[in-house]
């Protein structure tokens, strides 16, 4: 599934909003610098930590996943990410905001 | 009837030697993991070049491991294991059961870090990773330890596992505002389903059901796997906050609105209440059994940020960690010890007798 319906915002600390980002293609709206160098975070895919499982033996373990660009949870990870490192806050925007 | 949940059985009093110690006097790093961690190790011989180097990693991942994670690798776990990529599932870092833990020793071999850069750059994180994760479901689900199902449950609530609020809007109202009411809700519910969801055990107690049995009573959805072993007795339909907000988005909104209008429900009180608590990461979503060893994960190696699932590491640090704090504080602060401590012969006499020297 795509996140197409998913929309973020980044945020400074003190509030104000200098982005926003949703669907895929990603599109993003807000401050061109700062777009620009978000834009650089989502060339990637996302590796996540994960469940794995032995049908046969039943024994479980933590296995190491691949998103690819376009998958759930993807556009979260990489701006995850990108907030970290440029220090932003992340947030998503509610159901009522659609 | 059982008794009730030892007092913060894995701390001992023991120092711990460095493995840099080991081996500036030559001693093997296995000697170091026998002596230090009560540890039998096996290393299958097959297996790519570096494969040494990269067991060797291992061992230095340990030596940093915080150490509340020393005191359970060396009170629960038995044997460590560095096996090839072959006897893995596809993508497998390493594994926990029965007092084994198995460590993939090739991850290059493994699809998502084919990426040299990322095997370099994620290698020790990950390791680390996997290695408090697993020590994570060891302290939970360990019969001779564990914590109450009572706090398993806290956990779970705490980490925003909610139901479809068309399903069961309770959650929604004021019994949802505080993780102690919702968490109270969700036992009830539980021991309709099964009386013998005892909130006072162990979670690893052989008189509970079992983990797959929790994630079968609590979620929406469990794998079919799981689904074949257990019994189909209804479930309390829980989904992970994320899953639930995407499933939600899909909803044609006006008609989401009018049903949740007839259940005494408006879509910003849903929002809110699936906002109030997030789950720690995507793992501690995938299944209910999952989520404390997660939390424990994120509290002792963040390797993603869980800054937005505060509510959930809290009530870790209650649950998992403070035990162990409260008991590390009545016994006093530990300093590495300054040379290899004692023979392995003696170690093994140990084993032997008693068992292990928990709770000295």
């Amino acid at each position: 599934m795509s996140e197409l319906d998913q929309r973020f915002r980044l945020q400074e600390t003190g509030g104000r909003v200098i982005a926003e980002a949703w669907g895929f293609p990603v599109h993003l709206e807000g401050d061109l610098e700062l777009c620009q160098r978000i834009r650089g975070y989502l060339d990637d895919p996302v590796a996540v930590l994960g469940p794995s499982l032995n049908p046969e033996t039943g024994e479980r373990g933590t296995g190491v996943l691949t998103l690819a660009p376009g998958d759930e949870g993807w556009l979260a990870g990489c701006l995850r990410r990108a907030a970290q490192e440029l220090g932003l806050h992340l947030t998503e925007l509610p159901l009522s905001g659609r | 009837m059982e008794e009730l949940v030892p007092f913060s059985p894995y701390r001992s009093d023991r120092q711990y030697a460095r493995l840099e110690t080991y081996r500036r006097v030559g001693l093997p790093d296995a000697t170091w993991a026998a002596e230090q961690f009560n540890l039998r190790v096996h290393r299958s011989q097959d297996g790519p070049e570096g494969a040494e180097q990269r067991a060797g990693q291992i061992w230095d991942a340990v030596d940093r491991l915080p150490l509340q994670v020393k005191d359970i690798l060396r009170g629960v776990i038995d044997e460590v294991r560095l096996d090839s990529e072959g006897t893995f599932p596809s993508d497998t870092l390493g594994t926990w059961r029965d007092g084994t833990m198995r460590i993939n020793r090739d991850w290059s071999l493994i699809p998502a870090l084919r990426n040299h850069g990322w095997h370099r750059d994620l290698g020790y994180d990950l390791l680390k990773a996997t290695l408090v994760h697993e020590s994570g479901h060891a302290l939970v689900e360990d019969p001779r330890g564990g914590v109450r199902l009572r706090d398993a449950v806290s956990l779970i609530a705490a980490s925003g596992w909610l139901p479809h609020p068309l399903d069961d809007p309770v959650p929604y109202g004021p019994v949802g505002r505080q993780v102690s009411t919702l968490s109270a809700y969700y036992l009830k519910r539980l021991r309709q389903l099964d009386p013998s969801w005892n909130g006072d055990l162990s979670l690893g107690s052989p008189a509970l059901p079992s983990s797959w049995q929790l994630d079968r009573d609590l979620m929406r959805e469990v794998s079919a796997f799981k689904r074949r072993s257990t019994k189909a007795r209804g479930s309390l339909g829980l989904e992970g906050t994320d899953q639930l907000l995407s499933r939600l988005r899909r909803e044609d909104p006006v008609r989401l609105n009018r049903e949740l209008d007839d259940c005494g429900l408006v879509l910003e009180d849903v929002d809110a209440a699936l906002r109030r608590r997030r789950g720690v990461s995507r793992y501690a979503e995938d299944a209910i059994s999952e989520t404390p060893a997660e939390i424990f994960r994120c509290i002792h190696a963040p390797f993603t940020r869980a800054e937005h699932s505060r509510p959930a590491l809290l009530e870790g640090e209650r649950v998992l960690l403070e035990p162990w704090r409260t008991s590390d504080r009545a016994i006093g602060a530990r300093q590495p010890a300054l040379a290899p401590e004692r023979p392995w012969e003696s170690l093994q006499l140990v084993r032997r007798g008693v068992g292990r020297e928990l709770g000295r």
